[in-house]
Formats: C-alpha cells, structure tokens, sequence
C-alpha cells in the first residue's frame, strides 16, 4: 500500500512537471521575434491579409492560453502532437518517430560502453590510488575533458575516414537499411567514439573518487582482514556504495542525451532529436519544438524516477527511510 | 495600374534570397575553411561572371547512380514555394517548369508555346502533347489552371502569391482536357514567360493534390524526370527516373541519364568535401567559394557559377542617418570590394556594383555607381557633422569577416559603425516585415536574366522595397520598361535607372556570389548549366555518370 502511494505519488508530481516545462517552452518560443507565419510567407509577410489568412488557418490568431489548451489537451486525449508547418507539414509523431532511432541508438551505445570502460577503470584506478598508473588515467580523464567535442570529431574523421579509409566520415545508416547492422555500426562508430570519451572520462572521475572514499571505511579492513581476494571487495563490497554519484549523473545524462547531440548530429550529418530541435526552433516551427520538448521532459523525468527507484534498490539505507 | 502587378518578381526572388540567408546559416560555424586561407585564389575562377557555364562537354551516358549533396536539409519542395538552391536540385527533378532559359533566351519548356498579345496583357499557352505525371494522370489545361489557383490560395499560403496575382483571369478555348490555355493579365506584362520559369511554374499533378490534400508537400508528382520515392527529412531524398518522362535529348536518349539519384543534406562544409574523398557522396553543391577552391586542390572538379546573386547591405532609406543621400554615398565610396574580396573569399569573387549580372545586356557600365574612394567617404563625413550608425546581421563567419572589415573601413574615414548580430528567424522576421527597424544590414540579392525583377526592390511603397527608397522618375521607367518587348527601349530606360540608383544610392551591393557545383569527374559526367533562375542549381534531369 505504501508502495503504490509512493508510485502514485511519484507519477502525480512527473505530469506537473512535464506539463509546466511545456507551458514555459510554449511562452519562450512565442516570446522570442518572428514567427512561423514569416518562416513560411517569406516575403510575402509583408502583406498583412496574407498573415492574417495564414493565422486563421494555423490557429495562430487564438489567445495564447487557449492555443496551449487545444494543443495540450490533443496530446493528452488523442496523442495528437500536431502538425509541423514549417517542415513540410509532416506530422510532429512522425518527424520524431523519424529521428528517434538515430538518438537513442547513440545514447544507449555511448552510455552502455562509457560504464563499461569507466567502471573497470575507476575501480583499478581507486585500487591504485596515487600510483603512476593511476595518475595516468586521471590525465588521460582531464585531457578528454577538455578537448571539445567538435575538435575531437574532427580529429576521428581525419584519422579513421580519410587516412586510414576504415569508417564511413558521415552519414547514419539504419538496421533496417538495406545494408543492415555492418554499416549500421559503422556509421556511428565515430559520433559514439566522440560521446563515449566524453562520458568515460566523466564517470570515471567520479566513481574513482567515491572509491577512494568507500575504501576507507572499516568494513572494507574487516573484509581484507577476512583475506577476501581483492576483485572481490572492490566488486562486492565497494562498488556499491559508491555508486550514487556515479549513477545521478549517469541518469541526468540520459535526459540530455535524449535531446541529441546537436554537434554531433551537424558535424557527422546524423538525422537526430537535436538538430531537429534547433532547426524548428530556428524556423519558428512551433508545434514541433512543443514536441521535442515534450519527449525530452518525459524521457528526463521517467529516467530520474527510475534512478530514483533504483536508489531505493541499492541502497537499504534508503529503503529504511522510506518505510519510516 | 494596380499594387499587385507591381509585387511580380521581387517576391521570388526575395524569396530567394531568404533561401540565401538560410544557406548561408546553415552552412555557416565551420572556422576551418576560411581561417585555413590555403593558396589565394590563383586560379581564373574569379572571372567568371556568366550566370550559367559554358555547355557540358563529353557524352552523356545512360544509366547510373549517383549520390548528390546539399548544404542544407529540405525546406520545402512544393510548386510555388521551393526556393533554396538545396530544395531546387531536388524539385527541377521532380517538376518541370512551363518556360526555362536556353542560352539567355527564354523557351517554352513544358508548354509547346507561349505568345503574348501586342499589349501584353493576354498570353496564349499551348501545351506539349502526351505529357503525363508520374501517376499517370495527362497534362491539359485543367492542370495548369489548378495550379495557378492552388498557388494564390491564401490556404496553400504561397510566397510567390504576389507575383502569380498577376493572372487576372484564366479561359480554356479547347476545354480543361485541352491544350491551350489562356491568361489575362492584369495588367501589361513582359516578364510574364520568366514567372513560369521558377517554381511558380512548376504544374503539380491536381490528382495527387486532391487526395493528398496537405501532405502532398511530402509526396509531390509532377510531370519531372524523376519521381520521389522516399524523402525522410534530415536524412535523405530519393529520385528515381521516370520511365513515362516527355523528354529526350539531341542524340534521342531518354532522360533522364541517371536511374537513381539520392539527396542528402550535409550541413559542415568541411565534412562535404570529406564525404567526397570517401566516396559517400559523388556531388555537392555549395554557396562557399573556399570549399571550391579547396576541393579543387585536392583533384576534384568544379563547376563555378557567379553573377546569380550578390551580398549586398541594405539602408534604410526612410529614417536617419541614411535618409541622407550623403551618408549613403559616404559608406558607398568607404567600401573597399577588392579588400573584402581578398580577405574573405581569396579573391575568388568578382566586386558587384549593380543589380545587374556583368554579362546581362541591362548592365550599365558608366552608372556612376560608388567606387573606392576613401577621400571622397571622409569628405561627405566631414560635411554630415559625422556619422554613426548599427549595421546588423546574421551571426556566420562570413558575414563577420564582412562587417568587421567595413567596420574599420568605416572608422578610416571617420564614421563610427557598431555591429550587431542578430538570429536568422528574427533577423528575416524584421527585414521581411519591413517594421523599419534598422539602420543598416546586410543581405542578398538575385539577378535575374530578366531586367524587371530589379522593379520591386525600387519602386515606392512596394512590399519588397526593402530599403524604402522611393524616386518617382525610377518608378516610371520601371513600370515602361515592363509594359515594352522592345530591347533596346528597354536597355534605355534599365540604364537610366542605374545612373539614378548609381547617384542615390539606395542600397550598396558588394560582390557577386560564388556558387560551385563540385565533383569526382571519374564518376560524374560535367554537370548541365546552372538554371538562371535557380540560383545555379542544375536540372538533375541533365545529370549523368562518368562513364566506364
């Protein structure tokens, strides 16, 4: 019973959240100069009865409240999201249907192989805390860090496309394509290089950190006095409890992969959410930055809650404190 | 004589031009190209200023695939609305236009023929026969008048509305399944064969508009070489031949040359040129004379189109400090073309001093217009007490390699200019809205094989004066020089405005676009001349692959 309070609790506060970062975004993009009758008369714009037909039409002359209402109870009632004008008035589910894959896949990949590289390292980094090896790494973690996105990309592609003539420079080729997974993971080996030295460097650091801490404490004396091998304690015992910062910043970085790299996405021409966004928002495209808005809400805040659930899981000391 | 004739040309070609601005935003951000410099431009390329190449040479070969790249994603393709070079690449392949130019000249194209009356208000058009579009309904006169109707609909909400008001009234002699079509003007018009050879001449197919409704804009059917059998925004567009297509070329193959042809958008300049090394692209087309010139050292070839367009920087004519003819002559002669040529574009461009193209017969040479002449800047400086002024534009590095350099030309002579950038949809809102709001700012213009596409720019109170010039002697020769078929009254009158225009300054154009068209030449055949009215963007219809 508690549980399902908690749930419940949970689910009400997501939907004012969602729902009020989508209002903001409504009021921020009609706030900003121009408008998507503009984007699309072009010249014409300058005809008033031109404007004022093109508003009629598109729902635009309507009080901005009662624009938001239409708009938002069509989302909840018919899962409607609207019409994107400004692209070729394909509907906004089917553009974001569209890009989605491309997004995800990068997301998942860079954030699966970033743990899997970080998590291994940070451990024997912690391990070896001050050594030369550790040191190393901890460089190595600070120059990925700092070296721009943009600037690595560009690095990748000299070295890996035009040199060496092994990965494609550009383009995303779909699992469904007719050239199916080969060229598909070739086509994002490069952006997913790019993203995951990024985040490795990130989750690295951090879990390294919260190691070393952990690898103070009395229980893991008492279980090297126990003469547990080494792997052991660090996997079983240690990597545990420091994990939480680790796992935070893990679940805010799936909010903000969601909304897609938009570097990445301009550089290696990869049709995704980010570039999508930034485009609708540059042609004033309103009902399709509405929905990239929304996907990005829902995905963040649905992530966070499962992080959220998670710490419970993990952590009994957060369990206990929620059955209080 | 009433407002909308007077609207004609000037709304397609500010539509290209707002076409421009997005290129010019989408493929701006990549540092690398215009810091690197390379070798300045030693080559000839920079005298070019043809509006179209010379014709290709080699045999063109039938069959093929090739991979085509655009700086920028689809805006849109639709009759009447595909304005961008980007989208044109795609539509002239998917559509025909009615007319098209042939050397300078202009030619029925998808109509047989096109004949004015003495006055020019009543245009005869007979239609090829046997023209089917790619679902296979026939081209008659049913077509064509659904089009033009389609494209004043203030539904459709069309940019080119304004110029196609022109059609008064539409009959068919031979009835709608016809060949014959008949406009009435409303009002004596010249130009009219140059509307219908943009996209406001392109004849969609009224079946497919009918059941599509809305979403024909992400399926259209024309009656073009190709069809379009998959367009995923951001990703890719794919034409496919079409075997019904009407036309053939002079050695009777069937066009067009290639099977298939795929369009992908590659926005960073740098990666195009990349993508053509790799071989995952065997075309590109780019408004950046530095990525021409850098793919053509590393072996590619290039087809240059200049003189379509031109960078030029708007006056607001209408409120201080430029209402003062002084102060715009004053920032006419601080401009130094041969230094921005030089340092931004590697003396690739060629100076621009006229709404004129260098080869049009329109040009007028003795115009009078502003040259370099710092003394003569400083001297009208002096007399205006000074001059201080914003001059605004979109935030690219080629347009801050601009306003930089003006800006220090400006503080050698004494004015004192402050830069402003501003966001391409805000920045087209408020020069297209015409509120007025700005002093100076920079923008692009087209030129036209036809002369009265320059009319709407200049004449007073017209919705594409952008710089609110008003001179009641330029607005009637405008108007004459339209209403006459007669060259050479028409070179008088053209000539005349531009020693008007040469002395008032209206606004001050810089240097003549580069448009380059690049290629591997091991697997692509020399492309066909850039469509004049295109902005350069070629009839993919012509393309066709290297053969062997």
């Amino acid at each position: 019973m508690q549980i399902v309070r908690t749930v419940l609790q949970r689910l009400a506060k997501l939907v004012v959240v969602v729902l009020i970062v989508s209002f903001l975004t409504f009021l921020l993009t009609k706030l900003l100069p121009g408008d998507l009758t503009t984007t699309l008369l072009g010249p014409e714009a300058s005809n008033p009865a031109a404007v004022a037909a093109l508003e009629a039409e598109l729902g635009l002359d309507k009080p901005l409240l009662t624009q938001y209402w239409d708009y938002i109870s069509g989302v909840v009632t018919e899962g409607d999201l609207g019409t994107a004008y400004a692209s070729n008035n394909f509907p906004v589910w089917e553009l974001l249907k569209q890009r989605l894959p491309a997004t995800i896949q990068l997301m998942i990949m860079a954030q699966v192989i970033s743990l899997a590289i970080s998590v291994p390292l940070a451990m024997f980094s912690a391990y070896r805390a001050n050594s030369l090896a550790d040191r190393s790494i901890t460089a190595g973690a600070f120059g990925l860090i700092s070296v721009p996105a943009f600037a690595m990309a560009v690095f990748l592609v000299y070295v890996f496309s035009l040199q060496l003539d092994l990965l494609p420079a550009l383009g995303y080729k779909r699992i469904t394509g007719p050239d199916g997974l080969g060229a598909n993971l070739r086509s994002v080996a490069l952006p997913v290089t790019v993203l995951v030295a990024g985040l490795t460097a990130v989750y690295t650091r951090l879990l390294r950190s919260d190691l070393i801490a952990t690898l103070q404490e009395d229980f893991i004396l008492m279980a090297r006095s126990k003469g547990l091998p080494t792997w052991h304690i660090l996997l079983r015992h240690a990597l545990r409890p420091s994990s939480f910062s680790l796992l935070t910043v893990f679940g805010i970085n799936f909010g903000s992969l969601i909304g897609g790299s938009v570097i990445l996405e301009y550089f290696f021409s990869i049709p995704g959410v980010g570039l999508l966004a930034v485009e609708s928002i540059g042609k004033r495209d309103y009902l399709a930055v509405q929905g990239v808005v929304l996907l990005i809400a829902v995905a963040f805040v649905v992530v966070n809650f499962l992080v959220d659930t998670l710490y419970a899981v993990l952590d009994p000391r957060v369990r206990r404190a929620g059955a209080r | 004589m009433k407002e909308t004739q007077v609207r004609s040309r000037w709304y397609r070609l500010l539509a290209v031009m707002l076409g421009l601005v997005l290129v010019a935003a989408a493929c701006g951000g990549d540092d690398d190209d215009t810091a690197s410099g390379d070798d300045g431009g030693s080559d000839d390329s920079g005298q070019e200023t043809t509006t179209t190449t010379e014709e290709p040479e080699g045999t063109p070969v039938k069959g093929g695939e090739l991979v085509f790249a655009t700086e920028s994603d689809v805006a849109t393709i639709d009759a009447g609305k595909a304005a961008q070079p980007s989208d044109k690449v795609i539509s002239l392949g998917i559509f025909d236009t009615l007319t098209t130019y042939v050397d300078g000249e202009i030619v029925p194209y998808l109509a047989e023929s096109l004949e004015g009356s003495e006055d020019l208000t009543t245009w005869t058009m007979t239609l090829r026969e046997g023209v089917t579009f790619h679902d296979g309904t026939p081209l008659n006169a049913d077509a064509v008048v659904k089009h033009f109707q389609r494209m004043v609909d203030p539904a459709y909400a069309c940019p080119c509305a304004g110029s196609v008001e022109i059609i008064g009234s539409m009959d068919t002699p031979d009835g709608p399944e016809g060949l014959t079509v008949v406009f009435t003007l409303t009002g004596p018009s010249v130009s009219f064969p140059d509307l219908l050879a943009g996209s406001s001449g392109y004849i969609e197919s009224p079946t497919a508009v009918a059941q599509l409704g809305d979403q024909f804009a992400q399926r259209p059917v024309g009656t073009g070489p190709f069809k379009l059998t998959e367009f995923t925004p951001g990703e890719r567009v794919v034409l496919e031949a079409y075997e019904g297509y009407w036309q053939t070329d002079e050695n009777g193959i069937q066009l067009p040359y290639l099977d298939k042809l795929t369009v992908v958008p590659i926005p960073d300049s740098g990666q195009r040129v990349a993508a053509l090394r790799t071989g995952d692209i065997d075309i590109f087309q780019t408004a950046d004379s530095a990525t021409v010139a850098t793919a053509e050292e590393q072996g590619f070839a290039a087809q240059k189109i200049s003189g379509s367009s031109s960078t030029i920087i708007l006056l607001n004519n209408d409120k201080p400090p430029f209402d003062d003819v002084k102060a715009r002559q004053a920032l006419a002669y601080a401009i130094n073309k041969d230094v921005i040529n030089e340092r931004v574009y590697d003396g690739v461009r060629v100076p621009s001093y006229s709404g004129f193209a260098l080869d049009s017969p329109y040009y007028n040479p003795d115009a009078g217009t502003p040259q370099y002449d710092p003394e003569k800047a400083e001297e009208l400086v002096e007399e205006l007490g000074g001059l201080d002024f914003t001059l605004v534009c979109i935030p690219t590095p080629e347009a801050d390699g601009i306003l930089q350099l003006v800006k220090q030309m400006g503080e050698q002579v004494g004015m004192n200019i402050t830069l402003e950038t501003q966001e391409q949809g805000a920045y087209v809102n408020r020069i297209f809205s015409k509120s007025g709001d700005y002093e100076a700012a920079c923008f692009r213009s087209s030129h036209f094989i036809e002369p009265d596409a320059i009319r709407p720019g200049l004449t007073t109170d017209d919705p594409g004066n952008l710089v609110f010039y008003s001179n009641d002697e330029v607005d009637q020769l405008l108007e004459e020089a339209r209403q006459t078929a007669d060259v050479e009254e028409r070179k008088e009158k053209y000539f005349r405005v531009q020693e008007i225009t040469g002395e008032e300054v209206p606004l001050i154009t810089s240097l003549y676009d580069l448009f380059g068209n690049v290629y591997n030449p091991d697997k692509v055949g020399p492309p066909p001349p850039g469509e004049p009215n295109s902005l350069g963007a070629i009839k993919p219809g012509f393309l066709y692959a290297a053969g062997g």
